[in-house]
């Protein structure tokens, strides 16, 4: 095993990693379990991770799966939004906007773990349909229902109602079939 | 700033920012890897070990020339019982039904206990001896970039919905006999009508890899 290269990609990627279990989740403390136990996981077949090429979207799925294996240890009813302050960056921004991303942050933690999931991964992350796709083990086109599904959940609060929906072409809702597990 | 998107792009910006320092984490999973592992540890311990017994078969042999072969080791064994259980566990998850092609549960429960009727009888707690929690972590371990594993005592009561929407997934695993090929049963219930069954021959040969060479029958399916 390649120990010094996992030593090398832990102190590279393990800020980025941190930053998407937070956001999925919204807990420090969670967030930090949930990276730590996907880089254990991953040290554990390390020659096999770099084999493949990308040992990136390996751990980054070992987070995905481990924030989803979370939710479901947790009751529906227990507070998983950390109530934080004001974003820093956020300072200088108008008292509306700050509200109205402090709202947002909440309605995401509302959301599905799986609609959370897919706008995370395309919003922060970037990644097309397709590699959340095959992160989420699912179909370009769950990805776009789930998407769809998210925003007009967001957009059934009364102070979210007035944004305008994504481009159609990004957010389709797939056809029965397509859609199908 | 109008469009939702756009707004969920921002506020993700933002609360990026607020994601916990990489520091600790950074300083406990490299601290975590230059402990020796445990089944490091059971290596090495099996090496004392085996050093031990060639003195005692030494003197064991001078005196009783009929005594057998050498068991497997504690770390010998554990390391079989992951490489089979892990190997028939993707095989089935990969393969089976509606669990091929990308749609893999993201959670499966899997009973602590093997079992020789794996599959046809989900109630109550398997007979076979526990698989021990560390070797639990070693095979799902395994399976991480597959799906989670939950390693349970007795199945929930989720387990046992009328359709595969409204069940949790669960896997009860056969019996892991000895020797270099054997028969390890995996099966699978995803709802009322939805359970699967099937027997993996796993083999190796003059002590190479483990590979799974075939089924024993058909897959059952109800």
């Amino acid at each position: 095993m390649a120990e010094s290269d996992f030593g090398e990609y832990v102190e590279a990627r393990t800020g980025a990693l941190l930053r998407l279990a937070y956001l999925l989740c919204g807990n420090a403390h969670t967030a930090e379990d949930i990276v730590q136990e996907a880089l254990v996981r991953a040290h554990r077949r390390w020659d096999r991770v770099t084999r493949a090429g990308n040992p990136d979207a390996y751990v980054r799925r070992i987070v995905v799966n481990q924030h989803r294996s979370w939710r479901r240890r947790r009751s529906s009813t227990e507070l998983t939004v950390e109530p934080s302050g004001l974003p820093p960056s956020a300072v200088g921004d108008s008292q509306d906007a700050l509200a109205v991303r402090d709202l947002t942050w909440r309605m995401l933690h509302e959301l599905t773990e799986q609609q959370r999931a897919v706008l995370v991964l395309r919003y922060y992350e970037d990644l097309g349909d397709a590699d959340i796709a095959e992160l989420l083990g699912c179909a370009p086109g769950t990805v776009r229902s789930l998407a769809a599904r998210a925003f007009a959940q967001l957009r059934r609060h009364p102070d979210l109602a007035g944004y305008d929906p994504p481009e159609p072409s990004t957010t389709a809702i797939p056809s029965a079939q397509e859609d199908a597990p | 700033m109008n469009r939702l998107d756009e707004l969920v792009r921002a506020t993700l910006d933002d609360r990026a920012e607020q994601a916990p320092s990489p520091i600790p984490v950074v300083n406990r999973v490299l601290a975590r890897r230059r402990r020796p592992t445990r089944r490091a540890w059971l290596v090495a311990s099996a090496a004392a070990a085996a050093t031990a017994a060639i003195v005692a078969v030494g003197v064991t042999v001078a005196t009783d020339p009929d005594a057998g072969s050498d068991p497997l080791t504690a770390a010998e064994t554990e390391d079989r019982t992951v490489t089979i259980y892990s190997l028939v566990l993707e095989r089935f998850l990969r393969t089976s039904a509606d669990w091929r092609a990308g749609n893999v549960p993201d959670q499966v429960y899997v009973q602590i206990r093997p079992d020789e009727d794996a599959g046809w009888d989900f109630d109550g707690q398997a007979a076979g001896d526990p698989i021990p929690p560390d070797v639990q972590d070693e095979i799902s371990a395994e399976l991480a970039d597959l799906t989670t594993l939950s390693w349970v005592e007795k199945f929930p009561p989720s387990v046992r919905g009328d359709t595969r929407e409204t069940s949790d997934p669960a896997i009860r695993l056969g019996l892991l006999p000895s020797g270099d090929q054997v028969n390890v049963s995996v099966s699978a219930y995803h709802g009322f009508d939805n359970a699967w069954l099937t027997t993996y021959v796993v083999a190796r040969e003059n002590g190479g890899p483990w590979r799974i060479t075939g089924t024993d029958a058909p897959m059952g399916l109800t």
